[in-house]
């Protein structure tokens, strides 16, 4: 069986997902000024694993997962009050579990064991009534892992999850109206709450470095020390892409993506825009087009709507957290801090992006009728 | 299990949704990439470099003949920064062997260091070595350091050129000593110096920090930086070295006229009679001495005690030290050389000597009868009966003196001091905080006086204004008996302003007695060791006073640039040489069979001197004395003059001639070989 499934799959998408992998290594080289450290072999091994559990989850018929919903969820759960029990904290925020000598970021696993389940969730509900009462019943779903993650505090994922929710409810079966009444309606109290409390000083429940970060992207230079402050990354990174030119500096050569912190992973596009410039980030864009493109494509031959449901969760993942990181760089979106998929050395991030591949591209070895 | 197709929205709408996201990350590129990519170009290469000021070497001290006083030896201390990174650490150490190896360190070795340095609770930046990159191999591995900073992320170099005085305390008061920068000094001298730098803080190290002189291309001890552009990384660690801008121009060396063995032998006899005269007082253990070339104004050698190691002050002063240093009464950071005045005694009477000769028309034959006493108030050393003026030196006659001041005048008296350079502008510019000292007139007595009264009654007020708050502030009182006690407390004041407004009207007045004190070198006269000296040695070359300068030369570190000090006469004296003949003979007495005759008995060494035992006029002294001696050698052609004060000395100016004689011996015994 395994061996007929795996002629029927999209290698093009397979290909894509290794191409991007693959650019993400070389990139670590990069980050590590030219030294093969301990970052270069550290992201091998983690997409060395990531490569094997692609293989391993693409093997398993993802019309499991829908019946295990309950365990994946109560798994979800679990993991997510795991690390605020054990989470070590870093940087004030309590993401992580130390397992031997790797560190796991749970709230990324809960990405793909919610896609599963709410997939399911929404599957039970296929034919619904569409009115406003089942989707405040899909809301309620994710209530809990959202709270959850907030309370790490990781902004960032929590805000993946209500991309992916939104981008999962408009591939349900509910009223799209209504999904869309409450997306705008929620965006549009929030950038009013905003508003006001920059104009009015209305309270937000946030520290006040929090909100910074969220809004310094508008004017970096404004952060209230002459962009020393929170805007000094914005502006250092729009200094590493800009000076990339058409052409860029060439691969080892960037020097100024070293005035960024965390240049390996939030900032690893300011890396290939100063080193590859235009020509480079451009190329990224077409490749993460056509990957995402090469997704969406899998999903609308899913012949079952739960296939579906969680490719295109999955499309939102992705999408999110490449807009969300480039953006950032771009000084086009708030800093999040969350990894751009593949590129950013992230180990934990890195293997949920290879499970998604390797469901996605389980699903795509049923696109069409396989006999049983 | 499969269902409809149908659900699923319309592809097209996504794929349109899609390309209008990338679309507007793409233009946002273009715009940053394309149209702004030459302005971010220009930032991008201003932000990683830097110019970076490279350090330069203090020039050296010398003394006379070549011998360093003070020298500089560049360290360069390689830190580990134990917070780094694991693998930054881990790349770190391991490269590092590899750079140390020819210094027989290893892994093991760095990584016991840093143990230690843990162990003793040091984290964070630990120096892992420190090397003298003076020497050939320091230097090369400091620059292969540089070339290979990118392979040790978590070391940087500093260099801290250290200072060193080879000699310790010797002229340690007079050289001074560095320290680093504080803001003061950095304020308006940002071009010159970093925030880090080390200057000059005490005597020629802070005098000669710079040096201006038209005609020269000398800067003085400090050097000039060089500048290096390096490109740095987010956290200002050098990754690139880039070529050389402005090499360090190292500072300029300063020779002194100082020689070191006859300043030894100063300063030893100087303790020596300092540590007898400690047995004796509580208040003893200070001193100073000053040696001169008098047909120069150079200084061969002085020395202020206690003494001052510049050493000390390079790792910050340790707890015992600050209690040395800076709670010690007899204030080593003092240069009592040029910085204190002492009322001068006796060795004042050669002015009143030379007034009376040259302006009054009196002889050395003007004739006076000791009786011990004279006007029935100031008492004198003996009862010397009746003598001239030669006999007058020899015993120190107060009586005779003061006699001869009333003839002399004290306009004349002051007039004559003045020229010898008492009371005025030594014109000693080597070190800081030279006085000028006191010479009382009649016009500066009144002057002072009303300082000292309105400071008096100054001190007065602010005591009872605090006094009426406490009373105030005092709850146990009634508000009755606080009236009253404020009462007593302004009676009070207004009885001691009284008596101070009293003793003003009765002293603001120049009297006989004034001059009478003058005359001897009590009452309010006050000069320097430096002055006393300058006034030997303007008597001994038969009246020229010179500049007083520590100063020979200062020479530009390749040695191409010479700036030599010329004697610079400041004035000359209008006494004839008859008349300052008299008053030497009167001096070679003092020291052939007078006040000093004892201490240079059997000396191979002719000198001429005069001694004084003068009362310290220091509050809550009663009849104590400072001991002092001025004099030069040899009598008959005078090459070196002296001044010397043993504070509180057990054998009064017998302590400090002691050391004149110690001196003029070494100095003659010098010139012999």
């Amino acid at each position: 069986m395994n061996k007929d499934l795996w002629k029927k799959a999209d290698w093009s998408f397979l290909i894509l997902t290794i191409l991007l992998a693959a650019i993400g290594l070389g990139l670590t080289i990069s980050t590590s000024q030219g030294l093969v450290g301990n970052l270069v072999v550290k992201t091998s091994i983690f997409v060395a694993i990531g490569l094997v559990a692609l293989i391993l989850i693409a093997s398993i018929d993802y019309n499991k997962f829908s019946e295990i919903e309950k365990p994946l969820y109560i798994g979800m759960i679990f993991i997510l009050v795991l690390v605020l029990i054990f989470g070590v904290e870093i940087y004030g925020a309590r993401n992580w579990i130390y397992i031997g000598p790797f560190s796991v970021q749970p709230s990324e696993f809960s990405k793909i064991l919610f896609i599963l389940a709410f997939g399911n969730f929404l599957n039970r509900h296929y034919e619904n009534d569409g009115s406003w009462k089942s989707i405040l019943k899909a809301l309620a779903y994710a209530v809990p892992p959202f709270i959850l993650i907030l309370m790490e505090p990781d902004m960032g994922t929590a805000l993946v999850f209500i991309a992916m929710v939104f981008g999962m409810l408009y591939a349900s079966t509910l009223n799209k109206k209504y999904i869309t009444i409450i997306l705008v309606g929620g965006l549009a109290i929030v950038v009013t709450w905003i508003a006001l409390h920059l104009s009015i000083g209305l309270p937000i429940p946030l520290a006040e470095y929090q909100i910074q970060r969220f809004t310094v992207f508008l004017n970096p230079y404004e952060d209230g020390r002459n962009g020393l402050g929170a805007g000094y990354n914005i502006i250092q990174a729009l200094i590493a892409i800009g000076s990339g030119g058409l052409g860029g500096k060439g691969f080892l050569n960037g020097t100024q993506v070293n005035f960024l912190p965390v240049k390996e992973s939030d900032f690893i596009f300011s890396v290939i825009g100063e080193e590859f410039g235009f020509i480079g980030t451009i190329a990224v864009l077409i490749i993460y087009f056509i990957f995402l493109v090469k997704a969406l494509i899998i999903a609308h031959e899913c012949l079952d709507h739960y296939g579906y449901v969680v490719v295109m969760g999955f499309i939102s993942m992705f999408l999110f957290h490449i807009v969300e990181n480039i953006g950032m760089n771009l000084s086009l979106m708030p800093i999040t801090g969350i990894p751009l998929p593949f590129l950013s050395a992230a180990g934990s991030n890195l293997i949920v992006n290879f499970l998604a591949c390797g469901i996605i591209l389980n699903i795509s070895m049923q696109r069409t009728k396989v006999i049983f | 299990m499969a269902q409809k197709k149908s659900a699923h929205a319309n592809i097209y709408l996504y794929l349109l949704l899609f390309l209008a996201i990338f679309s507007v990350l793409a233009s946002r590129l273009f715009f940053l990439q394309i149209i702004n990519g030459d302005k971010y170009q220009t930032q991008s290469a201003s932000n990683s470099l830097r110019l970076i000021n490279l350090p330069t070497k203090r020039g050296d001290i010398l003394d006379a003949n070549g011998n360093l006083l003070a020298t500089s030896i560049p360290i360069a201390a390689i830190t580990f920064d134990t917070n780094a990174k694991t693998a930054e650490k881990e790349t770190t150490i391991h490269n590092l062997a590899i750079l140390l190896e020819p210094l027989n360190y290893d892994k093991n070795k760095i990584l016991e260091v840093i143990d230690a340095a843990n162990k003793k609770g040091i984290y964070g930046n630990v120096d892992i070595i420190k090397i003298d990159y003076a020497q050939n191999q320091g230097l090369e591995i400091i620059g292969k350091f540089y070339e290979r900073a990118k392979y040790l992320p978590a070391a940087t170099v500093n260099i801290i050129p250290t200072r060193n005085y080879p000699l310790g305390p010797i002229l340690g008061n007079t050289l001074g000593y560095v320290g680093s920068i504080s803001q003061e000094e950095y304020k308006g001298n940002e071009d010159k110096y970093s925030l880090t730098d080390i200057v000059g803080k005490l005597g020629i190290e802070r005098s000669l920090e710079t040096f201006n002189k038209e005609g020269t291309t000398l800067k003085g001890l400090l050097g000039t930086k060089g500048t290096q552009e390096v490109e740095i990384d987010n956290r200002g660690r050098t990754v690139n070295v880039k070529s050389l801008d402005n090499s360090s121009i190292p500072g300029d060396n300063v020779s002194l006229t100082i020689d070191v063995r006859l300043q030894k032998v100063l300063e030893e006899t100087l303790d020596a009679q300092i540590n007898l005269s400690k047995a004796a007082s509580t208040k003893a253990g200070a001193g100073a001495a000053i040696a001169f070339n008098v047909n120069t104004g150079e200084i061969l050698a002085m020395s202020s005690k206690p003494d001052l190691n510049p050493n000390d002050f390079l790792d910050g002063l340790s707890d015992e030290e600050v209690k040395y240093y800076l709670e010690n009464d007899q204030s080593p950071m003092l240069n009592k050389v040029t910085n204190v005045a002492y009322p001068p005694g006796s060795t004042f009477k050669m002015i009143t000597a030379l007034a009376g000769l040259h302006y009054s028309g009196l002889t050395v034959e003007y004739r006076e009868t000791c009786t011990g006493i004279w006007r029935n108030n100031i008492k004198c050393t003996g009862i010397h009966g009746n003598i001239n003026l030669t006999e007058a030196l020899r015993v120190s006659c107060n009586t005779y003196f003061q006699s001869f001041s009333e003839k002399a005048g004290i306009e004349n008296i002051s007039k004559t001091a003045r020229q010898f350079g008492l009371g005025v502008d030594t014109g000693f510019t080597d070190v800081n905080g030279v006085i000028k000292g006191f010479l009382p007139t009649p016009d500066n007595k009144a002057i002072f006086e009303k300082n000292f009264k309105e400071g008096m009654i100054k001190k007065l007020t602010e005591q009872t204004s605090k006094k009426i708050v406490e009373i105030n502030q005092d709850n146990s009182l009634t508000s009755s008996s606080k009236k009253e006690q404020i009462e007593i407390a302004e009676q009070e004041k207004e009885i001691e302003i009284a008596k101070y407004e009293r003793y003003y009207q009765e002293n603001k007045d120049w009297y006989i007695h004034d001059t009478n004190l003058v005359s001897i070198g009590q009452g309010l006269n006050n000069y320097s060791i430096l002055q006393l000296g300058e006034f030997a040695s303007t008597l001994a070359n038969g009246g020229t006073r010179y500049k007083p300068t520590i100063i020979k030369s200062i020479t530009s570190a390749d040695e191409k640039s010479v700036f030599n000090v010329k004697p610079i006469v400041l004035n000359k004296v209008e006494m004839t040489a008859e008349e300052l003949n008299i008053v030497k003979e009167g001096m070679r007495q003092v020291v052939a069979s007078g006040t000093a005759s004892r201490i240079f008995s059997g000396s191979r060494v002719a000198a001429a001197g005069k001694t004084g035992t003068a009362e310290t006029g220091r509050s809550g002294d009663i009849k104590e004395y400072h001991g002092l001696f001025v004099g030069y050698a040899p009598y008959d052609k005078p090459e070196i003059a002296v001044a010397v004060v043993v504070e509180y000395a057990v054998n009064s100016s017998n302590s400090a001639a002691a050391v004149a004689r110690a001196v003029f011996e070494a100095y003659v015994n010098l010139k012999g070989n």
